[in-house]
């Protein structure tokens, strides 16, 4: 009980000492939080359609961007998309490029000789 | 972290905060509505459960989503300080908003054979003191987002190397 009694007294003393500047901080906090609760009464305090928008609006913004930028390596959804888009371009780039082509027109002709569109004749 | 784990960590945190700050606190006011002590009925007027309960209710949703966001980010990142501080705004208003429905003042009517009276219990004092020491968590908050800021570079290098 003694400690309890001095440790009041501490803290008591401390409280004593720093009145005027935790009474000014009071004062300013309930001065800004009077005004932010004032203008929400007058502008939104009607329905709770506005509060349930922001929830759900922080709420799908948190997960996009956490899926984009989750913290730990670089974004993950678009260099993936952006990974898989390079991977069919490569695909695509696999085809040969050595088909022989007519001449004239420009038809692909495999290994016939004669174009089957312009009938020019390929050596 | 990836990005799973960061979602889940943010989801248990909403919930628990949506607990906290909407539905304990509306059950609480709702059963104190029909509630009597000793025979003496709580002053408490359907006026002003129906406005507490939408403060509790508006600001309690807000304060969720700030802590999803916040609890989703990863450590250190100025997304998690910028909205830890914004959720302890937030906060206040959410405690202030407890002093403007009435809460703060409760009022038991005395009324024992002859002699009539009220004992008024004032609690504005207690939520003051709690704002003050929440000065205390706003001004660690807005010093986070500072280091979080200056200090970005190196965060993310020990980041990327964990």
């Amino acid at each position: 009980m003694g400690f309890l009694e001095i440790l009041a007294d501490i803290f008591g003393a401390i409280l004593i000492f720093l009145k005027p500047i935790v009474e000014s901080i009071g004062e300013w906090m309930v001065d800004w939080i009077s005004a932010s609760m004032e203008f929400l009464k007058q502008n939104f305090s009607s329905e709770l359609t506005i509060y349930i928008v922001i929830f759900i609006i922080l709420i799908v913004s948190g997960v996009i961007i956490n899926i984009i930028w989750p913290g730990d390596r670089p974004g993950t959804i678009f260099s993936k998309g952006l990974d898989k888009i390079e991977e069919k371009f490569e695909e695509k780039l696999d085809i040969p490029n050595d088909i022989r082509r007519c001449k004239d027109c420009g038809n692909p002709i495999g290994d016939s000789r004669v174009c089957p569109l312009c009938g020019a004749e390929n050596d | 972290m990836g990005p799973t784990i960061n979602i889940v960590k943010g989801t248990i945190f909403t919930i628990i905060y949506v607990c906290f700050t909407i539905i304990i606190p509306v059950v609480t006011f709702s059963l104190l509505r029909g509630y009597v002590v000793e025979g003496l009925p709580l002053d408490f007027t359907q006026e002003d459960l129906n406005n507490i309960i939408f403060w509790v209710t508006a600001l309690g949703l807000v304060i969720s989503g700030c802590a999803f966001f916040t609890h989703s980010s990863p450590k250190q990142s100025i997304r998690r300080g910028s909205f830890a501080l914004i959720q302890v705004l937030v906060n206040c208003l959410y405690l202030w908003s407890y002093k403007f429905s009435g809460a703060t003042e409760i009022i038991f009517d005395l009324d024992i054979g002859d002699n009539s009276g009220f004992l008024s219990l004032n609690l504005q004092q207690m939520v003051l003191v709690y704002l003050g020491i929440y000065f205390l968590t706003i001004v660690l908050k807005v010093y986070d987002v500072i280091d979080f800021t200056i200090n970005r570079e190196k965060i993310r290098y020990d980041r990327m190397k964990e």
